[in-house]
This record gives C-alpha cells, structure tokens and sequence, in this order.
C-alpha cells in the first residue's frame, strides 16, 4: 500500500468515525451539548475543507502509470 | 410600478437570459445522440464543475435546506456530509465509465451496464429506476418553482402557472441545444446562485439578529447539539444519522443524470478534477444553513419550515427588486437540477429502452429527434404529478431515491469486477429495491436508514449468485 493510499485511508478512517459519532465521544462543548453551535458548523466546514485538500493530494500523487493499469484491469 | 410587477420584470429578465444562453449553447455539438446527451465527449472542467454542482442543488438548496436549518437545527449538518462526500466514489467511477464510454460508445448508465455485463435487459430495467425516481423529483422541482413565483408575488402568479412558466423555458432550450444548453444554463445559475447565498447568508443574521454570534445565542441548546433532530422533530440517532450519510454518499453519484456526465467530460483527468474541486462548491450550502437559523424564533413562524427563506423574505419588507433577484435564484436551483433530470430521462429512455432493450436500430440524427421527442412526455408526467399529487409527492421521492441508491453496487460491479454477472446484479438491484421500499413498513422504530441494509442485500447477492453462475459455468 502506497503513502497516498495509507493517507486517503486515514482521511475515510476520519469520516467513518465523523458520521457515526465516535470521534465526538466525550466532547462536549457546552454542558449536554456534543458539538453544538458554532463549532458544529466550524467543523463540518472544516470537513469540506478536509476532503477536498486529500483529494488534491490524492489525485496529485497519482502515479503517472496509472492510467494504463486501469485500462489493462 | 407595483411590487409584484417587479418581480416579475426580475424574473422575466432572468429567465430571458437563460434562454438566450441556453439556446446558443448547442451551436457547436454535432448532429448525433452523442453530441446531444454527451455534448460529443468535449466538456471542459469549468463546464463539469457548475454541471454537477448546480445539478445537485436543486430547488431543495433554497426551500428545504434552510427549512431543515431551522427545524432539525444541527440536524442539518448531514447536508453538507453527505454532500461533501458524495463525489468521491466518482472519482473512481467516472474515470473509468468515461473511458468505457469513448472505447465503446456508451452514452447512458443503463447502456453501460448491460454492455459491461453483456445482459441486455439490465439497460431498460436500469432505465426505469431511473426515470421512476425522476419524474418526482423533476416534479417537486417544477412545484418549488411554481410555489416561490406564487408566495413571492403574493398569488398573482399561481403554482401551476409560474411552474409552467419557467419549464416552458427550460424545454426549449433543451431542447434546442441538449446537454450543453443543460451545461451553460447550469453555470450561469450556479454562479448566481452562490453569489445570491453569500449575500443572503450573510445579510439576514445580521439584520434579525444583530450578528452570526448573536443569533446562535439566541438559539435553543437542544437545536445546537449534534446529530440534532429528524426532519418529524424526534431525536435523530446516530446511527440514523451517520447511515443516512453512508446511504446517500454511495447512492449520490449514481443518478442517473449525474453519472451520465461521465460521458460528456473532455478527458478522465477533467473528470477527476471536477470530483477534487466539487467540495469548494458545498461552501455555498454555510450561508444556506444560516438562513435557516436567522428564521429560528421569528414570530409569526412560517406556515411550513420549508417557507423559512420565503417568510423571512416578506417579513423584512425589502425592496421588490431584491425580492426579485432571490425569486430568480431559487428559480435557478430549481432549474439548474430540472433541466438535467429532464435531459437525462429523456436520453435513458431512448438509449436504454428503446435502443438497447427493444433492439431499434436509429440513425445517429434519427436518435436525435428521438431524444428531443422524449422530452415532452416526460415533463408533461412531471408536470401532472408537481399539480396533482400534493400530500405524496415528498413520500414518493423518498421512495425513489431508495431505489437509486441501489444502482451503486450493479454499476461499481459492472466497472471494478469481471466475475460479476448480468442476472447477479438484476437479482441484487431487484432485491437491494425491495428491501429498501418494504423495511420501514414491516419494522417499526427502524434505527438505520433502510437503504443501508437494502444495498447490503443488494451487494451480497451480485457477488453469491455470480460466484454460483461461475461455479455451474464451470
């Protein structure tokens, strides 16, 4: 498995535990609030901003390769 | 001048200058079905980039997004998760459908798939799903038209008028000019309608409640906490939450009028680089979201949260022009989707069903005219389901997207997996189908969204009935 595989790995790893909540075990912001405005919406803006700096990297790093592999699958 | 006849003068501005660009789009295509539903495989990224973002905000981006902002609170955060997420798998799909579709001349997803797994009663099978999920929604499209033209000139234009209206324009340009018209339009409306969400993101908090901060203050601590509330107001769980992302991320790209663009980008690199810039384009949806809270305590409330923006509008007493200008972008959310749910049926339902599943031979010129007759009907359907169905019609699309959803696992089967079979993904989309319409009947207090378990079935059966159709082949 390549560093750009490992990396976008980690960043699926990030939004699995997002949307299912685990990644927000604990934290409360307020007493009885899990993230609660504004920085609920800080974060899903901040996810955007996530998602589309690893796909730039992603598909930056892409081997220049690539291509023929996938026609050949 | 009245204030009604403004807006009006507004939005007759605004849709005479989509006609004007939506009909000089298509000077340049080629005289086949390939240069109609693929605008002849040449779309550059500036193209790709409005086509699918203003393709996926649809008139639910002005009307129910802040409606959900102000009746589920962080509820509606998910909007934007699954939104941002929703383009990855096409970074992996669509590459690959793009270069299927150039080395074998695919201009459909339903054609796609038949060809890839070399069973031909999958293209008109896919077709339907396809064109059964549209057509609501293509109808609530025309409804949240009619329904803002109707509010916003306080009943001087009805529903069904204003409806009319401005799908009659939508017809002629695509019409005249297929799916470029579909892509110019769509940037023209994309780009106006994150110019008018900014200014209205950031001008309604402050004129209401002082200030973003101030507003949020303002706000109950039960609508600011994470996952926030269902669309019925009950709490949302989340495994509700976090499988309803999960099901609309893998099921987004697969519409049938957005994946079909994988045909019409210029190379796979653009393709890609649509997919990496796409989540700039969920920013717009912040200010959305804050219109949406800037309606929380307002009284009089709106009759329905889906009138937030609307009620919002008239309480203000701005001027009719501005009124006009907002009219005219929630006019383009609705069309930027409506045009190319409009072409994509039409396209799926010549290509898929009369071509490939009843094996009619037509000229690519012939194809032509045969997608262009198509568009007709199925706006008509549209239009009788947006003026009769009033109660179903969300419960109906609820429904169809289910199904949609379920088209992810035969066509990633059909692009990554070479044992995979045509009767295997028949079985799996049939019974993936299945499961999702029929679980919320027979379980009550269902936790997860039913299309999660619906695209296990769905998944586990193309992969067993294919190993089982290999094992006998052998």
């Amino acid at each position: 498995m390549s560093l750009r595989q490992v990396l976008f790995a980690a960043y699926v790893l990030v939004c699995a535990l997002s949307v299912t909540g685990v990644l927000f075990r604990g934290v409360q912001t307020r007493p009885g609030l899990v993230l609660g405005l504004p920085w609920g919406l800080a974060w899903v803006v901040g996810w955007a901003a996530l998602t589309f700096v690893a796909l730039v990297i992603f598909d930056g790093t892409r081997p220049a390769d690539d291509d023929r592999e996938e026609g050949a699958a | 001048m009245s204030a009604e006849a403004q807006i009006l003068t507004v939005v007759g501005a605004y849709l005479a200058i989509n006609l004007f660009v939506g009909w000089r789009a298509g000077g340049g295509t080629s005289d086949s079905a390939t240069g109609y539903v693929a605008g002849d495989r040449a779309m550059g990224a500036l193209l790709m980039y409005f086509v699918t973002g203003a393709t996926i905000f649809s008139a639910f981006a002005f009307l129910g997004a802040p409606g959900r902002a102000y009746s589920t609170g962080a509820g509606a955060f998910h909007i934007i998760a699954f939104g941002v997420l929703g383009l990855v798998p096409f970074y992996f799909t669509g590459p690959r459908a793009a270069r299927l579709g150039r080395r074998k001349g695919y201009i459909t997803q339903g054609e796609l798939v038949a060809g890839e797994l070399g069973f031909r009663p999958l293209a008109p099978i896919v077709a339907l799903v396809g064109i059964v999920a549209i057509v609501p929604y293509l109808a609530l499209q025309m409804r949240g038209a009619g329904h803002v033209l109707e509010v916003l000139t306080r009943g001087a234009v009805s529903v069904e008028a204003g409806a009319a209206l401005v799908y009659g324009v939508v017809l002629v340009y695509v019409w005249r000019s297929g799916v470029m018209g579909v892509g110019w339009t769509n940037t023209l409306q994309g780009a106006f309608m994150m110019v008018l969400a900014w200014v209205l993101g950031l001008y309604l908090p402050g004129a209401m409640h002082g200030g973003v901060r101030a507003m949020f203050e303002s706000m109950e601590p039960e609508q600011l906490t994470l996952p926030g509330r269902t669309a019925s107001g009950g709490a949302w769980s989340w495994a509700g939450y976090g499988s309803t992302i999960l099901v609309m991320t893998i099921g987004f790209s697969f519409w049938p009028h957005l994946f079909q663009k994988a045909f019409a980008a210029r190379s796979e690199a653009v393709l890609r680089r649509t997919v990496v810039l796409y989540p700039t384009f969920q920013l717009f949806m912040l200010p959305i979201l804050l219109i949406g809270f800037a309606g929380v305590g307002m009284d009089p409330p709106p009759s329905q949260p889906d009138q937030v923006l609307p009620h919002i509008l008239l309480t203000l007493d701005l001027p009719a022009a501005v009124v006009g200008l907002f009219c005219a972008g929630a006019l383009a959310a609705s069309m930027s989707s409506g045009d190319a749910l409009l072409h994509g049926a039409a396209s799926s339902a010549v290509r898929d069903g009369w071509v490939r599943g009843a094996g009619r031979e037509l000229s690519p010129a012939g194809e032509r005219r045969a997608v262009r007759m198509a568009l007709l009907p199925i706006l008509v359907l549209s239009y009788v389901t947006a003026t009769t169905f009033h109660a179903d019609l969300v419960g109906l699309l609820s429904y169809a997207y289910g199904p949609v959803g379920q088209l992810a696992p035969p066509v990633t089967a059909a692009l990554f997996w070479r044992r995979a079979t045509g009767p295997a993904a028949l079985t799996g989309l049939l019974l993936g189908s299945a499961v999702t319409i029929a679980l919320p009947k027979l379980v009550d207090g269902l936790v997860v969204h039913p299309g999660l378990p619906g695209l296990a079935v769905n998944a586990a059966a193309i992969v067993g009935v294919s190993l089982l159709s290999a094992r006998r082949a052998a």
